[in-house]
């Protein structure tokens, strides 16, 4: 019953409080909501009940809280991440399974995406180029948004801290309506809305310059998802999205005899998104997910010169305004069919072409990618699944393999195999190798900044980097009247071969070209354990406990090229979350416990430096003030308060040491949180 | 009325916006000081010639010579090395004409001047030797580079330089690179108002350079080649903007971290000074390639001897008001 547990799953999103669960849904490479422990992935849900708990904006902060992902933030580029101990660039991020555009230093900035329309996010570890093509070596996380299905409502949610945020949020449910128009009647389909605004107006330790160490930003975004069937088998979901970002850099101040300056610079973001996506179910009991998708990036960056003592603000260097855009274009189908008992069919295609345009790129580079997917799904005997799954692709740009002198070119050719063995009903082990690959991006291929000082050119020669994967893990899902247990413990190992790298090629000429010459590898072993205490038939009254721990173990090793040394490092990743919940007082609270071990991070040049082990501590407390019925019957706007402090130790920077044979010396300190700040949130719901 | 205040209610939210930021006081300025921006240019286009005392300046075009004859009591010839990063000098031991060719360049020696200026160190080597009040030609040819901003042949040109009679001036030949004879005989009269006289090989023509006489001038912001290390410490030949002194008259001594209004008249007395003419150069500035913006060094001050006073003096900036770059801007005060 795909459609139905579709509708169900995107149904119970009112107001964002979805119960906790330890088997939830997902969707991410399967088309069809299933639940977790029915994946031949191992899959992490973390859900909009536990965003809100977290007070979390935006999906940055929301990962920040998550073991076995690394953080981090770049005071213009905004929050990048790390996951498997592959960087962000190895990583791919869905929006409802749309690949976002615009990365910058490989990384999509996690922070430009809101909250306020998130239903859950679903991550997903180890390859997924089978259906999701380039990026996908380290994982998958795709944020799915709300839906409009939901019974109608309107919500306000105003959120201030004292680290300068300042944030509106509007969400509404309106119901779909009829309404004639001579003669002719229309039907207004349901829709979902969310608009807001998010300040933030910067934060600096260090007074005694002009720069902020937090730079202030303001968002404003807009989205709006209707849905409407076509006949019984048939539901299309149309998403529009507009998000605006202007993020302040502020130079020192330069003082002179006559005067004092500084420059202003200012970078404006701006995404735009439509997608429409079709839920097909044919008579020959075929599944069709259809994704049309348009993504487009814009980031353009200002430069004023300010006399700080008259105020006074003129244009700066014109090398300095900078634009770049990245437009994508991405169709993507799966079709899923059950044969019979023993085997269910997932097969598909995907195609992507993808612009950039950026001062060091020159005009409008492009590269189109279409493939074709199979991954059908074998069942051995009542226990044994097997998904054996292949991709095939051509790129318009590079090719793994020449046939016949190279007229026809095709990309890499990626196989995989996923296993999964139910031991019995509560305990599964699985089992996967894959191949995943990252296509060289635009950047990569078409770079050129060339002047007095630097000789940098990309390589339209390069070759795509592959990976291979194995992960091993087990699953044991408890579930009795009073307690739900989850325990999940896996390993995995990942190899990068042709790893590209910006490398010297030539000494004489200051050279630095992007190379297919690195290679490196990670390895880790993690676990989580899920536990819901005091169920009840009745949910909505009884006492409820919940935790979540989870470790992560993981290391990391890079070659730079042939002749180089082996560098790498391990860390050590965990975190703990507890809640409990007095549903009768309308109360709940929540502790989110998160520790990250010392690491390693690279430099351009294959220098290293390492980062101290650092906690993060953050609590919440949340009173949903009852509704009352008035005397006409009217239901009384609903209020609920929360009130926190996000980051208890109030960890801001930690130093970074640069490591090499000989000497060790500072590499500056990296930012990992604005500060302590105690946070209040004022959700408003008119229903 | 409820309904419609719970909504205004988080509209609080809404009112947050960045605050402007407040203006710094302003610098106290010392009694005395003065200032001037000069306009280069956006691509360096100018030159500018600055007198102290007169604080007049005359611009005028940069890049209109190729080479330029001394005109003080030392012969020797500077190589505008400001024109590209390979403009440069090749030279042969062998005054014959024919036999230097395309094919003699395989293996030489490309030679820049030195940016000081010092006439040891010129590109031109060992022209002329003296003998009585003449100098007498060495038999060398010279072949120039003037540039890979050229792209055909006549990039080259080959230069035989002759004796220089007192009272009739410099005399050359020169023509292209596998031509057998020279293409032309030029002879420059030496005006002893001006430190060179110039000549440019694509106009064929003698041309004036020097818009002020040599005693009406004491620094020139000019474009000219530096050699400087990169971070591997391995020196290349960069095209570069800076402020060269006039060394028939100037002295300059640098200081660095140095507090402009506490320098004296008592600090030029130990002040070391120099006539090297890139003693201030190009390095009063610096470049942040991740904001791709040029700054001042801070508390770098020059010293400038002239006319037997003594200036202090610190650039201010590099941009103009409409934020474009080539626009040196010199504070400079008089020390009594």
């Amino acid at each position: 019953m795909p459609l139905a547990l579709l509708s169900q799953s995107q149904g119970d999103t009112l107001q964002n409080e979805s119960e906790e669960t330890i088997n939830p849904v997902y969707i991410t490479g399967t088309g069809i909501a299933t639940k977790s422990n029915k994946s031949a992935y191992q899959i992490k849900v973390i859900s909009a009940k536990t965003i809100a708990q977290m007070g979390a904006q935006n999906v940055g902060e929301v990962l920040q809280n998550q073991s076995g992902i690394l953080i981090n933030q770049d005071p213009i580029l905004g929050t990048g991440i790390n996951l498997q101990g592959l960087s962000g660039q190895s990583v791919k991020i869905l929006l409802n399974g749309v690949p976002m555009v615009g990365r910058m230093n490989g990384n999509i900035d996690l922070g430009q995406i809101t909250a306020g329309q998130i239903e859950r996010i679903e991550i997903i570890e180890g390859p997924m180029s089978i259906i999701y093509g380039s990026d996908a070596i380290g994982g998958v996380i795709n944020v799915i948004t709300k839906n409009s299905n939901a019974k109608p409502f309107q919500k306000i949610t105003g959120y201030a801290d004292a680290v300068n945020n300042y944030n509106i949020d509007y969400a509404a449910q309106l119901k779909s309506q009829l309404s004639t128009v001579n003669n002719l009647k229309l039907t207004c389909p349901a829709i979902f809305i969310n608009a807001g605004r998010q300040f933030f107006g910067g934060i600096d330790f260090d007074t005694s310059n002009r720069q902020f160490d937090w730079k202030p930003k303001t968002k404003y975004y807009a989205n709006a998802t209707t849905q409407w069937k076509n006949g019984l088998n048939t539901i299309h979901t149309l998403r529009i999205a507009g998000y605006h970002e202007q993020l302040l850099d502020r130079s020192n101040a330069e003082s002179n005899l006559i005067t004092v300056i500084g420059y202003n610079k200012r970078f404006y973001t701006l995404r735009g998104e439509i997608s429409l996506n079709s839920s097909i179910k044919t008579k020959q009991g075929k599944h069709i997910q259809w994704l049309n998708s348009y993504n487009d990036y814009h980031r353009l960056s200002m430069m004023v010169r300010r006399d700080l003592v008259t105020g006074q603000e003129s244009p700066a260097n014109s090398a300095n305004q900078d634009t770049t855009r990245n437009r994508g274009f991405n169709s993507r189908a799966i079709i899923t069919q059950t044969k019979n008992e023993h085997f269910h069919w997932l097969y598909g295609y995907d195609a992507a072409a993808e612009t950039l345009q950026s001062l060091r790129t020159g005009s409008p580079r492009s590269i189109t990618d279409v493939a074709i997917f199979f991954q059908p799904e074998i069942f051995v005997g009542p226990k044994i699944s097997i998904r054996p799954s292949l991709r095939a692709m051509y790129n318009n740009r590079f090719a793994t393999y020449a046939i016949e002198n190279g007229k026809l070119k095709t990309g890499p050719i990626i196989p995989g195999l996923q296993t999964k063995i139910a031991i019995n009903q509560k305990l599964s082990i699985r089992a996967s190798f894959a191949q995943g690959f990252r296509a060289p991006t635009l950047k990569e291929l078409y770079f050129l900044f060339v002047d007095i000082n630097h000789n940098v050119r990309g390589n339209a020669a390069l070759k795509s980097e592959l990976a291979n994967n194995y992960i091993g893990s087990i699953d044991y899902i408890h579930s009795s009247k009073k307690i739900d247990l989850r325990i999940i413990g896996k390993g995995f190992y990942n190899h990068v071969n042709n790893q590209i790298q910006l490398s010297l090629v030539d000494a004489n000429t200051n050279l630095f070209q992007y190379i297919n010459i690195g290679e490196m590898n990670s390895k880790g072993l993690g676990a989580e354990i899920t536990t819901i205490y005091g169920k009840s038939h009745n949910k909505s009254i009884a006492p409820r406990w919940n935790t979540q721990a989870g470790f992560d173990l993981i290391f990391a090793h890079s070659k730079l090229n042939d002749t180089s040394k082996w560098v790498g490092f391990s860390t050590i990743q965990s975190k703990l979350n507890a809640g409990y919940s007095w549903p009768k007082q309308g109360i709940s609270t929540q502790l989110f416990l998160r520790h990250s071990g010392k690491t390693l991070n690279f430099l351009n040049n294959g220098d290293t430096y390492s980062t101290k082990s650092y906690s993060l501590i953050d609590m919440s407390v949340t009173k949903r003030f009852a509704s009352t019925q008035s005397q006409k019957g009217k239901i009384n706007t609903p209020i609920s308060l929360q009130i926190g402090c996000k980051n208890i130790l109030g960890v801001r920077q930690i130093a970074g040491q640069l490591q090499n044979a000989t000497i060790h010396s500072n590499a500056g300190n990296l930012n990992i949180s604005a500060g302590r700040s105690i946070f209040c949130s004022i959700n408003i719901t008119l229903l | 009325m409820k309904k419609i205040s719970l909504f205004l209610a988080p509209l609080f939210f809404l009112m947050s916006c960045e605050k402007p930021e407040p203006l710094y006081p302003k610098p106290t300025l010392p009694v005395g000081l003065q200032s001037q921006t000069f306009a280069m240019g956006e691509t360096y286009e100018n030159q500018l010639w600055f007198d102290f005392a007169t604080q007049k300046t005359e611009s005028n075009a940069f890049g209109l010579w190729h080479i330029g004859f001394s005109c003080d009591n030392n012969a020797y010839i500077t190589l505008n090395g400001g024109l590209n990063g390979s403009t440069s000098v090749a030279t042969f031991n062998n005054a014959d004409f024919a036999k230097i060719t395309a094919d003699s360049l395989i293996s030489v020696t490309w030679k820049y001047d030195h940016p000081s200026g010092q006439r040891d160190s010129t590109a031109f080597s060992a022209p002329w030797t003296k003998q009585g009040a003449n100098w007498i030609a060495n038999k060398k040819i010279y072949i120039i580079d003037l540039g890979a901003q050229i792209k055909d042949s006549s990039r080259y040109v080959k230069l035989r330089i002759n004796d220089l009679i007192q009272g009739q001036g410099y005399q050359f030949e020169f023509g292209a690179i596998n031509s057998t004879t020279p293409l032309k005989t030029v002879t420059i009269p030496i005006n002893t108002d001006k430190n060179f006289v110039y000549y440019n090989f694509s106009s064929q023509s003698i041309v004036e350079n020097e818009p002020l006489n040599k005693l009406d001038w004491d620094i020139v912001f000019t474009t000219y080649k530096e050699s400087i290390a990169d971070i591997t410490g391995i020196f290349y030949n960069y095209v570069i903007r800076g402020a060269l002194i006039n060394t028939h008259k100037v002295d300059v001594a640098q200081l660095d971290n140095s507090d402009f209004s506490a320098i004296t008249l008592a600090d030029a007395n130990t002040a070391k000074f120099t006539k090297k003419q890139h003693e201030i150069g190009y390095d009063w500035k610096q470049y942040d390639q991740s904001s791709d913006q040029y700054s001042m060094v801070p508390k770098r001050i020059y010293l400038i001897k002239t006319n037997g006073v003594v200036y202090k003096m610190k650039f201010v900036d590099f941009y103009n008001d409409q934020g474009k770059k080539g626009y040196p801007k010199l504070a400079w005060e008089l020390l009594k």
